[in-house]
């Protein structure tokens, strides 16, 4: 101990009179094999070591299994994979929050890479990155049950994938919600353009037809230069010319065969990586309406129980899900946050930002996974919403490094740290599995 | 491997001396085996924070070795 006058002095028996006290936290108690809720304090004195394999018997693989990772205690992993019954978990919403850099993508892209070779759910992917496919890195493409994965982009599809084509008479006025903002006057225009021209009422804006309301020339002159910009319209010579991804003859079964994939249990990778934020809303609200009523629907019929769990994945959720955006009316992705769980339908909304999501969207949002965040308001966010009681974990919280997550779930007893293991981990993974698979056929 | 021993605390703030060379870390899950082997209670405990002590109460007892002369000297 060198200090004041540089001397070499010490402490006699320094680790008997020095030492550090740690303070924990009861997560859960096993007795018999069993794993109960902490309603009793450990022993005084009693010895503390460290985690086994065979303590963790009570982490059993639950029914419909979605792989989040393995267990990890501190910065070490544990060989103890961890699954989440996904159907559960996907009809009763994710929310997956975390700082930049902190592995949101690498999650995601794990998460659908498992449930690409499961049966049980169906996904609708809005990629404003156009990063999980895999374009021109390793992506969802590499899967050995790439057949079960449809790929619509705007521009140069590769082979298997689809031309993002929309047509025009698929739209109605709520798909317009939510996506700009509308005055009053503006939606009973679109409203009422809809009324009186059906499936035709984009075309009758465009080409100035009139309304049977005496509205005024300034809100639909407002009405019809907004459509336009929006779709990428145009009109010259008496005639309407399609610049972006709305046609008037192409894309008329687009949306349907989405919702058809996804209602097979399909995962359907939208590319919405050219448009601006509101055209991207736009498809994006357009084909979660379609899905969810199809759900709806299908409740209705009573053939629910046979369709996968169809689940939305949303990137930079509060642009959607906003306070702010709330405010100005709900919008199909509020609707499935409060609703959708009743029709099989689930979000999975990824967001650095989780304040700014209002707290009766959070509390709905049934599993979080929290990946590491610096930012002490976004914590307490996620620790006020969460299924487990995170209110002395926020160091911990704070302390999670790339790939490090913790989930608190209400299908789990306890939030349990997991290590997130790469993505291209899991695809070498899959092809070295794929290839015993093929090795061991060819035995028999 | 042990890793300290429970000396205190309250529900969902368990205290545990830890064991000098095996240091507990932040987000670690650790095991308190409470009872005898065959009836043991096993609690998974989280680790939360840590902050050093020691068993000197004041300056009056601490006592240190001056390593060159060998010379123990009490500070006042």
């Amino acid at each position: 101990m060198h200090l004041e006058e540089n001397e070499d002095i010490s402490f006699f028996d320094p680790h008997l009179r020095n030492y550090h006290l740690a303070i924990l936290k009861n997560l859960i108690t096993l007795k018999g094999g069993r794993a109960i809720l902490a309603k009793s304090l450990p022993g005084f004195f009693s010895p503390v070591r460290a985690l086994a394999a065979e303590d963790l018997s009570f982490l059993t693989t639950p029914k419909n299994p979605l792989f989040l990772g393995s267990l990890r205690s501190g910065s070490k992993e544990v060989n103890m994979p961890i699954y989440l019954n996904g159907k559960d978990m996907l009809c009763h919403h994710v929310l997956i929050a975390a700082a930049t850099g902190k592995g949101k993508s690498n999650l995601m892209a794990g998460m659908l890479w498992d449930a690409l070779g499961k049966d049980y759910a169906g996904m609708l992917v809005l990629d404003p990155h156009d990063e999980y496919y895999g374009r021109s890195k390793h992506g969802l493409k590499d899967h050995p049950q790439k057949e079960r994965l449809a790929y619509y982009t705007p521009s140069n599809p590769p082979p298997g994938a689809s031309t993002l084509k929309i047509n025009l008479e698929l739209l109605k006025p709520q798909h317009f919600y939510g996506v700009v903002d509308w005055s009053d006057a503006q939606q009973q225009a679109l409203a009422g353009y809809y009324k009186k021209y059906g499936k035709d009422w984009i075309e009758a804006i465009v080409l100035d037809k009139p309304l049977p309301d005496d509205y005024h020339e300034g809100t639909v002159a407002v009405v019809k230069r907004r459509v336009m910009a929006l779709l990428d319209l145009s009109f010259e010579s008496n005639q309407l010319f399609c610049d972006g991804i709305f046609d008037i003859t192409a894309g008329a079964t687009i949306i349907t065969d989405m919702v058809k994939e996804v209602s097979q249990g399909k995962i359907v990778i939208v590319d919405t990586s050219p448009f601006s934020g509101a055209v991207e809303l736009l498809v994006g609200t357009l084909v979660a309406t379609e899905l969810f009523h199809f759900y709806r629907s299908a409740k209705g019929k009573g053939n629910l129980s046979s369709l996968p769990v169809a689940a939305i994945v949303l990137e930079e959720a509060p642009r959607v899900l906003g306070k702010d955006v709330l405010e100005r009316g709900p919008n199909i992705f509020s609707t499935v946050a409060r609703e959708g769980r009743k029709f099989q339908v689930g979000l999975v909304a990824i967001t650095q930002l989780p304040s700014l999501i209002p707290r009766d969207i959070l509390a709905n949002m049934n599993t979080k996974i929290i990946l590491g965040i610096e930012m002490k308001p976004e914590r307490e966010a996620i620790m006020q919403s969460a299924a487990q009681d995170l209110s002395d974990d926020d160091r911990n919280i704070a302390s999670l490094d790339k790939g490090e997550a913790i989930i608190s779930s209400t299908f789990t007893k306890f939030a349990i740290p997991v290590k997130v293991p790469l993505f291209e981990d899991i695809i070498v993974q899959g092809k070295k599995d794929k290839v015993k698979t093929d090795f061991s056929e060819l035995m028999r | 491997m042990k890793k300290g021993v429970v000396i205190g605390g309250e529900f969902g703030k368990v205290i545990v001396r830890q064991k000098s060379d095996s240091p507990i870390e932040l987000g670690e899950l650790v095991i308190a085996e409470t009872g005898k082997k065959r009836c043991c209670r096993l609690s998974t405990l989280l680790m939360q924070a840590s902050f050093p002590s020691k068993t000197l109460s004041s300056f009056r007892e601490c006592i240190l070795k001056r390593m060159k002369t060998s010379l123990f000297l009490t500070l006042i």
